[in-house]
Formats: C-alpha cells, sequence, structure tokens
C-alpha cells in the first residue's frame, strides 16, 4: 500500500475520530545459531498494517496482514470506538513530523553472505570447544532484522524510517567435578555486522572464566556492598528503576502518581539517570517513535531528584507531560507502549580504585543474565569476586542480587568516571512484547547494603 | 467437526508442489491466530484490541541437509522453495526425519474448540466487566484496579512429506485482574489470571474476592530476618520455581550432557512424596494439545513418580541426539510469555503438568510452622544457570509466619535453592488442597512446605 492510500485513508477516518494511526511495518530477519552438534538458519518474512484509533476517550487497536482489508479494519475500529462507553484516554498534542530516516550502515550485513557469517560463527564454536577439555558445550548465535517502517497519522505525521537491529552472542558451558557453568559475551549495533567479528578477541577468555567458574565457591547469601561493572550496572538501571519510569505503569494510579512526583528524592547527589535514543549506531537509537514523536535524550533523575519520566502521548496527557518519543512496538501485530530506548547511569567522579576504598567485606559484581523489574527488583550476575580490605579477592560464582526501588538507589555511594554504553544480545520484554532492541550505558558503581541470594 | 486439510487449499498446494520439486522432505506449520481484547484501566473503560495474523513456518530438507524458514504468506510458491533450497545448502547435514505420525480421532482434535466461543467478542461484555470492576474497587478501597478479558483462537495444521495431515482449532477466554495499591515506600501489585472456556469458568466474582483477600493480607509489611526456615510455596510460587526441575528434565539438555539427571533414569531424584506427571489433555489449559508441533503424539505419562526418575521430555531431534523417542514434547512458544509462535522453532517443552495432591490440609500446613515464610508468589527463578537445579527466584508476594498464622507481608526477599534438594530431603508434605480450576491451567499443584529453605532480606 502506498503512502499516499495512507494519508487518504488517515484523513477520510480522522474526520470522524480524534487521532488515527497506520503503521506498515515490514520485516526481514535472519537468525543463525551453532552448538558443537546443532545448527540452524531461519529466515522470517513478515509485513503488515498497526491500525490504531482514538475518539470519546476511548483507543482501538487492530493488526492485519492483507493490505485489501485495511479499510474495513479501520472501518470497524471506527465503530468499536463510537459504541464503546465513553473513556478517559487522552493524547497530548505533538507536532506532526515530516521525516525520512535512512539507514546509513558502517558494514551492511545484507551485504554479508549468510555462508560467511556461518563460517565466522563456527569458527567460534570450533574456538570455544577446542580451548578447554571442560568445555561440554559450546553456541554462537546471530539475529539480524531489517525493518521498514511507515507512518501516517491524520494529525499530519508522515515518517519512514529503515532501521537495521543485529547483535551475536557467544557462550562456552564447562563442566567439571559435578559443577556446570557457564560464560557468555555478545554483543549488538544497528549499523555495524564488524561487532560480530570483535567477539573473536574475547573467546578465549569466555571459556578461562567458565572453566574458572567450575572451581568456585558459591558466593555468601547475605546483605553486602557490592561494585558493579557497566554492564551489569547497566541492567541495575533499567531492571531498577527503567520500568518503573515508564509512564504506563504509573499513570493510572492516582497513588503512585503522587509516589513518582517530578521533584521526589530517590538517590544521592551523585546519581543521574536518562534515557537516550540519539546515537546512531546504538540498538537503542530511535529517531521517532511508534506515534511520530521525535526521539530525545529524556532525563529522569538529575542529582538524586526524579526529573521526568517516560511518556508515549496518553500517558503524557494523563499526567499533564510531554511525549518523549517513548512508544514503541516491537512489530505490526503490537500496538505502541512505553519503552526504554538507552537506559543510562550518566558518569560520576570516582575511579575505580576509590570504589574499593573503605569495602571491608564485598563483592565485585560482573556481567549479568537478566533481571526483573517493579519495587523489588533482580538481576543474576555472571561472575562475582569477594572483596576483601579494599582488595578483589576470589572468584565466586551463582549470585543473584536483589534491591528495592526506595532504597537501593539511596545506597549508591560511588559513581565511577568510566561511563560506556553497552550492547548486548537479546532485549527487553513488557506485556508479551520480546525482544525489544534496547542498549544501556552506565559506569562502574557501588552500592552498599544489597541483598545477595547466594549459598 | 471433520477435519479439513489445508493441503486442500490452492496456495498450499502449491506451495507444496514447489517444495517437493525443490527439496527432499519438507513440513509446513502454519498458525492462523485470532485474538480479541477488551481492557479496564484505573476502573475506566480503556479500549479494544484486535490481532488477525496467519503464519507458515516450513522446515525443508535436501540432500541430508535442513533449513528453516517463516512466511506470512505462501505467494509466490516457487520463488519461496528455490530460496529455501538455497537455505537448506547453507546447513550441515542433519539426519531429520518427518513422520507420518497417526492422526488423532476427529473428537480429540476437536476437544478445544469450543464453539460456543465462536462469536464471542470481548466488547460486548463490557457493561459486565465494568460491573465486576466496580466491585474490585469496592473490595479494595483506595487502589486502582483493572481487567483484561481476551478470546483467542488458534488454528494449527501440519503438514510434511511423509504424508502426515492434521489440525485442529482451539478456542479460550483469559482474564487478567489487576489491583494497584500504592504508598510512600510501598508498591504493591497485584494480580489473578484465570483461563476457561466461559465466563462462567473464569468465575470472575470470585477471583475478585481472592485478590481483595490477599490485598487485605498484603496490607501490612513486617520486617524479617535472612536465614533458613520452613517456606509454604503456594502452587503459583512451587510453579515458578519448578523451572529448574523442567530444565532438567529437557532432552535437549540430556543429549548435550547438561541435566544433573543424566544417567539417573529409573533412580530417585526427589523425595517419594514427589510425583509429576505431564498430562497434554486437560481442559482449559492453552497447553493442551492433540499432537505437538511436529505432529508426534502426545499422551498421559509420570514424568516423576514417587520420586523416581521416570522421562524426560523429547522433541524428534532430542531424541534422535539422545538415543531414545520423541514424546510430544515439541511446542512452537514465545520465550518468556505464554503464547503461541510459528516463528519460534519447535523446542522441547512440557504440555501440563500435574502434582498430585498430597493428604495435609493447608491450614495444618501452615499452622504447624512456627516461624517461616508463606511465598504467594515468586518471580524471575528462571533467570540464571537453572538447567544446574540451582535457582534464585524473587518473592513478589508473600507473607510472614508466626506461631501457625500469616502475619504481614514480607518485602524484599530472595528465595534460594536447588530444586533437587528442595523436593528432596526439605519436602515436608504437599496439601490435599488445590487452587481454583482456573488457575494455573498448565500447572496443576498443591500447596508445598518445604524445610530449611534459604530466603535472604534486605
Amino acid at each position: 500500500m502506498k503512502i499516499d492510500t495512507m494519508r487518504r485513508l488517515a484523513a477520510k477516518f480522522g474526520k470522524r475520530l480524534d487521532e488515527v494511526e497506520i503503521r506498515r511495518h515490514e520485516t526481514e530477519k535472519l537468525d543463525m545459531s551453532f552448538t558443537d552438534r546443532l545448527e540452524s538458519v531461519q529466515t522470517d518474512r513478515s509485513a503488515g498494517f498497526a491500525l490504531r484509533v482514538f475518539a470519546r476517550g476511548v483507543s482501538a487497536f487492530a493488526c492485519t496482514d492483507d493490505a485489501d482489508s485495511v479499510e474495513a479494519t479501520l472501518a470497524s475500529l471506527a465503530r468499536a470506538v463510537e459504541a464503546a462507553p465513553a473513556g478517559t484516554v487522552r493524547l497530548a498534542p505533538a507536532a506532526p513530523i515530516r521525516c525520512t530516516h535512512r539507514f546509513r550502515p558502517r558494514e551492511d550485513p545484507r551485504l554479508v553472505p549468510v555462508a560467511a557469517k556461518k563460517r565466522l560463527l563456527k569458527g567460534f564454536v570450533r574456538r570455544l570447544k577446542a580451548r578447554s577439555p571442560h568445555v561440554v558445550a559450546s553456541s554462537a548465535s546471530y539475529h539480524e532484522s531489517f525493518d521498514r517502517i511507515r507512518l501516517v497519522t491524520s494529525s499530519g505525521t508522515v515518517a519512514s524510517a529503515d532501521r537495521l537491529d543485529l547483535y551475536a552472542a557467544v557462550a562456552a558451558t564447562a563442566h567439571r567435578d559435578g559443577v556446570t557453568q557457564l560464560d557468555h559475551e555478545s554483543t549488538g549495533s544497528s549499523v555495524d555486522f564488524g561487532v560480530v567479528r570483535g567477539l573473536s578477541a574475547l573467546l578465549d577468555g569466555t571459556v578461562d572464566m567458565a572453566v574458572a567458574l567450575t572451581r568456585a565457591p558459591k558466593a555468601e547469601a547475605g546483605k553486602t556492598t557490592v561494585i558493579l561493572d557497566p554492564q551489569l550496572a547497566c541492567v541495575f538501571v533499567h531492571e531498577a528503576f527503567g520500568h518503573t519510569a515508564e509512564a504506563d505503569g504509573i499513570c493510572d494510579s492516582p497513588e503512585k502518581m503522587k509516589i513518582m512526583r517530578p521533584g521526589t528524592r530517590f538517590g544521592s547527589d551523585l546519581l543521574t539517570i536518562f534515557d537516550g535514543g540519539l546515537e546512531a549506531g546504538s540498538r537503542g537509537h530511535l529517531p521517532f517513535d511508534d506515534e511520530g514523536t521525535p526521539g530525545e535524550r529524556t532525563p529522569v533523575i538529575d542529582r538524586g531528584i526524579l526529573v521526568g519520566l517516560l511518556h508515549s502521548r496518553a500517558t503524557a496527557a494523563a499526567m499533564k507531560a510531554r511525549p518523549t518519543g517513548s512508544a514503541r512496538a516491537i512489530d505490526w501485530r503490537n500496538p505502541p507502549i512505553v519503552r526504554m530506548r538507552c537506559t543510562c547511569i550518566g558518569p560520576g567522579p570516582h575511579s575505580f580504585a576509590q570504589m574499593l576504598e573503605g569495602v571491608k567485606r564485598g563483592l565485585y559484581c560482573r556481567k549479568s543474565v537478566g533481571g526483573t523489574g517493579g519495587e523489588a527488583f533482580t538481576f543474576s550476575v555472571g561472575h562475582a569476586y569477594e572483596i576483601r580490605d579494599g582488595r578483589i579477592g576470589r572468584l565466586v560464582r551463582d549470585a543473584k542480587l536483589s534491591g528495592n526501588l526506595f532504597t537501593t538507589l539511596r545506597k549508591i555511594d560511588r559513581v565511577g568516571d568510566d561511563f560506556r554504553v553497552v550492547e548486548n544480545a537479546g532485549g527487553c520484554g513488557k506485556r508479551g512484547q520480546f525482544p525489544l532492541p534496547v542498549a544501556y550505558g552506565a559506569p562502574h558503581i557501588r552500592i552498599r547494603d544489597v541483598v545477595v541470594g547466594g549459598a | 467437526m471433520s477435519y479439513h486439510s489445508m493441503s486442500e487449499e490452492k496456495p498450499v498446494a502449491a506451495l507444496r508442489r514447489a517444495l517437493a520439486a525443490e527439496t527432499d522432505a519438507h513440513e509446513i506449520y502454519r498458525l492462523a491466530r485470532r485474538a480479541d481484547s477488551v481492557s479496564f484501566a484505573a476502573g475506566r473503560f480503556e479500549g479494544v484490541d484486535s490481532a488477525r495474523e496467519t503464519a507458515l513456518a516450513i522446515r525443508a530438507v535436501r540432500r541430508g541437509r535442513v533449513a528453516f524458514a517463516v512466511t506470512g504468506s505462501p505467494g509466490r510458491p516457487a520463488a519461496l522453495a528455490r530460496e529455501i533450497a538455497d537455505l537448506c545448502a547453507m546447513n550441515e547435514r542433519r539426519p531429520l526425519r518427518f513422520r507420518s505420525n497417526p492422526v488423532p480421532p476427529d473428537e480429540a482434535l476437536a476437544a478445544h474448540e469450543h464453539p460456543a466461543l465462536a462469536g464471542f467478542a470481548p466488547a460486548d461484555l463490557a457493561p459486565e466487566l465494568s460491573r465486576i470492576v466496580r466491585r474490585l474497587r469496592r473490595a479494595v478501597p483506595g487502589a486502582a484496579v483493572g481487567i483484561d478479558l481476551s478470546r483467542h483462537e488458534e488454528r494449527i495444521d501440519l503438514a510434511n512429506s511423509a504424508g502426515h495431515s492434521a489440525g485442529y482449532l482451539r478456542r479460550g477466554l483469559s482474564a487478567a485482574l489487576k489491583v494497584d495499591l500504592a504508598r510512600p515506600g510501598d508498591l504493591l501489585e497485584l494480580a489473578v489470571a484465570r483461563e476457561g472456556a466461559s465466563l462462567d469458568e473464569l468465575d470472575l466474582p470470585e477471583a475478585v474476592d481472592a485478590l481483595a483477600e490477599k490485598a487485605r493480607r498484603a496490607a501490612r509489611p513486617v520486617p524479617f530476618a535472612s536465614g533458613r526456615m520452613p517456606v509454604v510455596f503456594s502452587p503459583q510460587a512451587l510453579g515458578d520455581i519448578l523451572c529448574a526441575l523442567e530444565a532438567g528434565l529437557s532432552g535437549m539438555a540430556l543429549a548435550l550432557g547438561l541435566t544433573p539427571l543424566k544417567n539417573r533414569l529409573g533412580e530417585r531424584i526427589v523425595s517419594e512424596r514427589f510425583t509429576l506427571l505431564e498430562d497434554p489433555f486437560l481442559a482449559g489449559s492453552y497447553r493442551s494439545v492433540p499432537f505437538d508441533d511436529e505432529g508426534t503424539p502426545v499422551a498421559r505419562r509420570a514424568l516423576i513418580e514417587r520420586g523416581v526418575l521416570k522421562g524426560f521430555l523429547h522433541t524428534v531431534e532430542s531424541a534422535r541426539m539422545a538415543g531414545g523417542e520423541p514424546t510430544g514434547n515439541a511446542l512452537r512458544m514465545k520465550p518468556i510469555f505464554e503464547s503461541r509462535d510459528a516463528r519460534a522453532r519447535p523446542r522441547v517443552s512440557r504440555t501440563n503438568l500435574v502434582v498430585p495432591p498430597g493428604d495435609a490440609k493447608l491450614d495444618d500446613l501452615i499452622a504447624g510452622v512456627k516461624d517461616g515464610l508463606y511465598a504467594d508468589t515468586v518471580i524471575g527463578s528462571f533467570i540464571g544457570n537453572v538447567v544446574t537445579g540451582h535457582f534464585s527466584g524473587n518473592l513478589w508476594l508473600g507473607f510472614r509466619i508466626r506461631d501457625g498464622r500469616l502475619d504481614g507481608r514480607v518485602k524484599n526477599a530472595l528465595i534460594t535453592g536447588d530444586i533437587y534438594d528442595i523436593l528432596g530431603p526439605r519436602l515436608v508434605a504437599l496439601s490435599r488442597e488445590t487452587p481454583h480450576p482456573a488457575e494455573q491451567r498448565s500447572a496443576r499443584l498443591p500447596w508445598c512446605l518445604a524445610d530449611g529453605v534459604a530466603v535472604s532480606c534486605a
């Protein structure tokens, strides 16, 4: 369906409705995964229309892969909102945009033959397995997705974007004396296949860590001071505050709106949190969101004080704020909901040596396997080192950290001067939309009194 | 309903002819989904959603090499088949053989059709749901309340070059009632989820009462000390930590040598009080299937019987690698979220799990605990190296047990353990009660008391 047809339909139905969105989303994906015993190469092509209308305080969403049924579906949605009981959904005004975001690759993965990708990944698997006799399984996986998005709204937005998302991951599982442990590395980009080749430099370290973990004792359970490396600090900020800052989890509760009111202190003066997405090349790069709001750097916490949240047009209207370009849909089958882009803890003044100072007993935690958000959040640690009397000590395994929104952020007492953006494999999950490409950034941080689940 | 083969449809027939010309063997899995939902948030009508999608997932073998592809439409079959043949050349040799499996009788295929749901439109229920929302607001004063009601319909068809051709239609309803209670320093988000084939089965008024009771109990946070202690796991919490056991029962984990259950078939692995059954036919469960997503027949069976390991969960591939037979445990499930996805390759997945209840009354289980924890909801246990049996889950909702009574909400706690230890020497008893039939449809579990469980608290 051509853009002009989309515009005509949006205008036609926009005459009787408050807002009409027509989003065409076409995706071509390639997924490859290899172990030493299995491999698969899978392609996926789909295209469809996400249709959303608003009227009388009610929204209605439908998706279809049949271009010929778009108009009838819009008519059906219009009837649905006109017949429904009046609601209270409103949309904050947003200036329409006319925008074409072109894809500017550094190394376009579509120009790298599948056979070459396969050779690269299989080479990773062989090297991982060959590194140590204790490796019982090794794997390498790769994902690329090329999306063509065309968005038209009845309020005048006409926007197009061609977007790439790619990531790759390697993992080694070691087994020794009845103990099985794994380590992994991953990378991602929205412009450059070259980052996948960069994994080559990390393979030996992956195996060595997996093997070392089989001999490591379990982390002691309890409450302790932890230092998080940037990769783990990224997951921390995503789970500890990122999801909480998504306004669609707040705007339906007057009490939550009071608690999450700008001006409320959540951390020390050292703490700054923002959601980026303007960095070309990042998996979290978003020139405009799926409602047509331009992307931006959204401040969330500034020197410990809440200054903003992540908003769609509906949540912005509900909370008398402005949309922040945070309405994202993973594909045409789903409506946009409030999501993160590139959530970051800003840099601080402390060196790593300063992080260790004064820590009598603690844990230096590195890498993440994932986490969950909420008032009580949790994240699994890839591996950790004990800290004793300000010095890094022995390696330990199976640590999981837990914290609380209202207390843990206040216990961040060191923020490092070594900020970096982290691009990992996978993505974020919310309301069935998984995995959404996101990125993160953070320096090392130190937190007191964190609950550790371990032995 | 008599079964109508998708291969009789011209576009699919054309695709199959093209695949037969370009490859040596093929399988087409088609998932056609319709989902309609209505939602209320903050006690007010919010909107309606409607989703329609059809996806075809193709596996093909050419000269011993296997390719996978997914498409929304079989249009341009010759070009698609050539592309898939080229994709085969990219893969290593892999002895995947499609089977012509026995097709279940029509009544088995029709078991989950629920014809009464054919014309069901959740939006038509807005007035009734509005009454439920008002009831929930009265039951939990001061809370932001919401409800989502969905009707889903999936038509699954599977055909392969070995002659297998079968399909089935499944319809169902699901509802989630939510309560958000926020106070300074305390955010409490509670939910009750129900599945069924009718509104009566969902029993939403009872769900309101259950949610209100949880909110009432959870009103008062209490201090709690870390340690090892008796823990009563609700069916929901038990279901969450069972992910570590499911990972160990995976036939792929067995084939790759990753499971601690390797070489332990026929041995006692947990307490003799514990039996774990798989039942693919349970009414009302999303995971009930007449055959798996590779066409392999399914059957009720014991995975663990009185503590003794009886079997693993296998796909065609994991069975070949491990030297066994497929067990009907290949499903195309979206990761993390409970829904089917044609874009997901068939992976080892359980259908429905059942732990037969024990003899103890739930009230007696709790009354027998002097100082311990009632874990109502645990989240995140699946994250980490769970194939080893080790898990660590966040206590989303839990209550202190003191002198045999639930005595206030416990916050900021992690439950950590080894599932074979928790269900082994630490298992004390299983309740005779089971939850409401519309809850936990795919995991019918009792309450479980285990002793000496590690709980870490802030």
